[in-house]
């Protein structure tokens, strides 16, 4: 089990030099870039009066030819993509992820500011949707086909079906304009700093409440009917009515015997999320005005500013790698019976 | 006094709007330390007997109708449930038909077994079931007990597995042992070292076993009394000598026609009963065999037939019993 491990830990390089290059290299082959940004700036800058005549981003008059290759070799554009890419990974080792040709700021410093907020998401929504869908799970498969399972059935479904941003929007809409129960937006108040201890643990968790709903409702779903039908299945299974007729109760036999059973399709995505902490979601980012990495990402890409893009991918590659990673073990963790890596007396 | 009494046990199931009696009125005692043999074909109603006898019909779909259910005199069916699950695997235990699944896969056989003793004998140390289980593996001529205690079912072969539910089941030497086909799942070989371990431990330990088949040779084998059951009735119980030396109801001794005989001339064609069982939802008013019964006459398509005393300890349900029991009637297939 333990050299399966490391050969999965192993395969991450391989995997990870292929994602990049193939991001990489689309970078270069895409349309507009950093170069092309400064020379619409520029001319727009230049062209204030003649406003009207349309500039062309090619022949840029406004930039000597000399100005121009100065700034390819200070993007690395004048050299071939593949010179550069190598270059790119070299620095990438020693954490080095290059400036944003946004901001001007290293690109390591723009991620890691906005971690903590995405991090927070994340991390919340991850107990949020994990800690009402198993339990509301298991209530349902006990209490299957009573009013109550129908009724959280449509309701987990409804949320399912209508996009979060949808959702997000409708909350904004009736709980902070019009009820003004929740705050507009934000990660904090303005005031954020002059507050005392609580007061900011309270100020963050009620900008945190409609996002968090955003987030999770669509998720909801998922995993509360998989934790249902799972249940279900164990419930009916043989060995749950060998407990029973060990004389067991019926609830101990529930967590004692059908719960673990019936966790392993869960365990099977959970590594997965260490990577949505991360990705988070731009649109839901966008109408809280929550400044995240997912926010990041979407106006990073839109504005061609490629070593934040780079950045991001580089993170969140990794991450995802190692979520499957996480997955496989706790799987191995629940299931006795899956070893992997070695030939004996496997599924 | 018998151990247990079945007295006119009726069970109904619900199915899609409908209720359908799938035993009616099954009555059948079993005495201490006795082998007790039902035998009938799939969907006959020996399982669901069973099941109903421990408690676990599924639920809510399925439930006795009528009958009772008298485990030392005591009626099982109005029995609270707490004092029910005292009963259950502590006094009647029973053992399943697939020893692959009957066991959980992410549990030690060690947890597994133990939990028997932390149900009914909470009062016993960790140390003390340790040694116990250990004990009972052996019993069950288990190899290697010590490692088995903290390996997973998974890595048990079938008749291993069998041999962890019998332990499991003989953990609180329980009164009565239920085994529902506990060797159908299993190859010959396994087979015949399971029933040989079931009749050992049983001399060992004077539990009484009612052992549900539909394999009439393992009845021989092992049983000293047999209920033939056919579509959700009982159609004869006799000792097992009487029962394979002078059938009376048709169906028996169609059963015993069909099994194939070393002097049977090679190559030739099996004796099989004809017609196939009816349906559970279009059971026929009169004898359910009636369609398939070769000594067939009017009467027994519009009455039931009862369960009568054909001699001491031999009870039948035929119309023409009488003639059977004369040996008027022409053998089975001729």
């Amino acid at each position: 089990m333990t050299s399966y491990f490391i050969r999965r830990l192993l395969l991450i390089i391989p995997t990870f030099i292929g994602v990049t290059i193939l991001v990489f290299t689309l970078t270069r082959l895409v349309p507009g870039g950093p170069i092309e940004r400064m020379l619409s700036e520029a001319a727009l800058a230049g062209a204030d009066e003649t406003a009207t005549t349309s500039y062309d981003s090619q022949g840029g008059s406004t930039l000597s030819d000399a100005q121009l290759e100065d700034l390819k070799a200070y993007y690395g554009f004048d050299k071939p993509v593949v010179v550069s890419y190598f270059e790119w990974l070299g620095k990438v080792l020693v954490l080095d992820l290059g400036r944003s040709t946004r901001y001007s700021d290293p690109v390591w410093n723009t991620i890691t500011d906005r971690l903590p907020v995405s991090i927070f998401y994340g991390v919340w929504a991850l107990i949020l949707t994990y800690g009402v869908c198993i339990p509301l799970g298991i209530y349902k498969a006990i209490r299957h086909k009573t009013a109550f399972d129908n009724l959280t059935s449509a309701l987990v479904f409804a949320g399912y079906a209508i996009p979060n941003y949808v959702v997000a929007l409708l909350l904004l809409t009736i709980f902070s304009a019009n009820l003004e129960w929740f705050p507009l937006g934000g990660f904090v108040s303005d005031d954020f700093d002059e507050l005392s201890g609580f007061e900011k643990i309270g100020d963050v968790s009620i900008h945190a409440v409609l996002p968090l709903i955003a987030y999770t409702l669509g998720g909801f779903a998922f995993y509360t009917i998989l934790m249902k039908n799972s249940l279900m299945d164990n419930l009916a299974a043989e060995y749950v009515r060998t407990a029973v007729a060990k004389g067991m109760d019926f609830r101990r036999a529930i967590f004692g015997h059908a719960f673990r059973n019936s966790l392993i399709p869960i365990a099977t995505g959970f590594g997965n999320n260490i990577s949505l902490i991360l990705t988070g979601s731009f649109l839901i980012e966008t109408i809280f005005n929550i400044d995240g990495i997912g926010l990041l990402g979407f106006e990073s890409l839109v504005e061609r500013d490629y070593p934040v893009v780079m950045g991001i991918l580089v993170v969140s590659s990794i991450l995802f790698l190692i979520g499957n990673i996480l997955s496989d073990i706790c799987v191995a963790l629940v299931d006795p019976r899956v070893k992997f890596g070695s030939g004996d007396a496997g599924q | 006094m018998p151990i247990l009494e079945i007295d006119q046990l009726s069970i109904a199931f619900d199915t899609e709007g409908d209720v359908v009696t799938v035993v009616d009125r099954v009555s059948f005692d079993l005495e201490a330390g006795e082998t007790l043999g039902v035998v009938g074909e799939s969907g006959c109603g020996k399982s669901v007997t069973a099941l109903s006898i421990m408690g676990l019909l599924p639920k809510p779909a399925g439930r006795i109708q009528g009958g009772d259910v008298r485990f030392k005199g005591e009626s099982l069916p109005s029995l609270a449930p707490e004092r029910m699950r005292d009963i259950r695997g502590n006094r009647i235990a029973m053992i399943f038909q697939e020893p692959m699944t009957a066991l959980n896969p992410v549990h030690r056989v060690g947890r597994q077994l133990a939990e028997t003793y932390t149900l009914h004998q909470g009062e016993l140390s960790a140390d003390v079931v340790h040694r116990r289980c250990l004990g009972l593996l052996e019993q069950v001529g288990i190899p290697a007990p010590e490692q088995r205690l903290s390996e997973y079912p998974h890595q048990l072969s079938g008749g291993m597995r069998q041999r962890v539910m019998i332990a499991m089941a003989l953990a609180s030497k329980p009164d009565i042992l239920i085994a529902d086909e506990p060797t159908t799942a299993l190859d010959v070989t396994i087979q015949a070292q399971i029933l040989e371990l079931l009749r050992d431990l049983q001399r060992e330990t004077g539990m009484a076993i009612i052992f549900i088949t539909h394999d009439l040779g393992v009845i021989a084998e092992l049983c000293s009394r047999v209920v033939v059951m056919y579509a959700g009735r009982m159609a004869e119980q006799a000792g097992i000598e009487p029962l394979f030396a002078h059938p009376v109801h048709p169906y028996t001794r169609g059963l015993l026609a069909s099994i194939p005989r070393l002097e049977d001339t090679p190559k030739t064609l099996l004796t099989t009963i004809p017609g196939v069982v009816p349906s559970i939802e279009e059971l026929p008013s009169g004898c359910r065999f009636a369609n398939r019964c070769p000594y067939v006459k009017d009467l027994c398509s519009r009455e039931a037939p009862e369960l009568v005393s054909a001699s001491p300890g031999h009870r039948v349900a035929c119309h023409r019993w009488r003639e059977a029991e004369a040996g008027t009637l022409e053998n089975w297939g001729s």
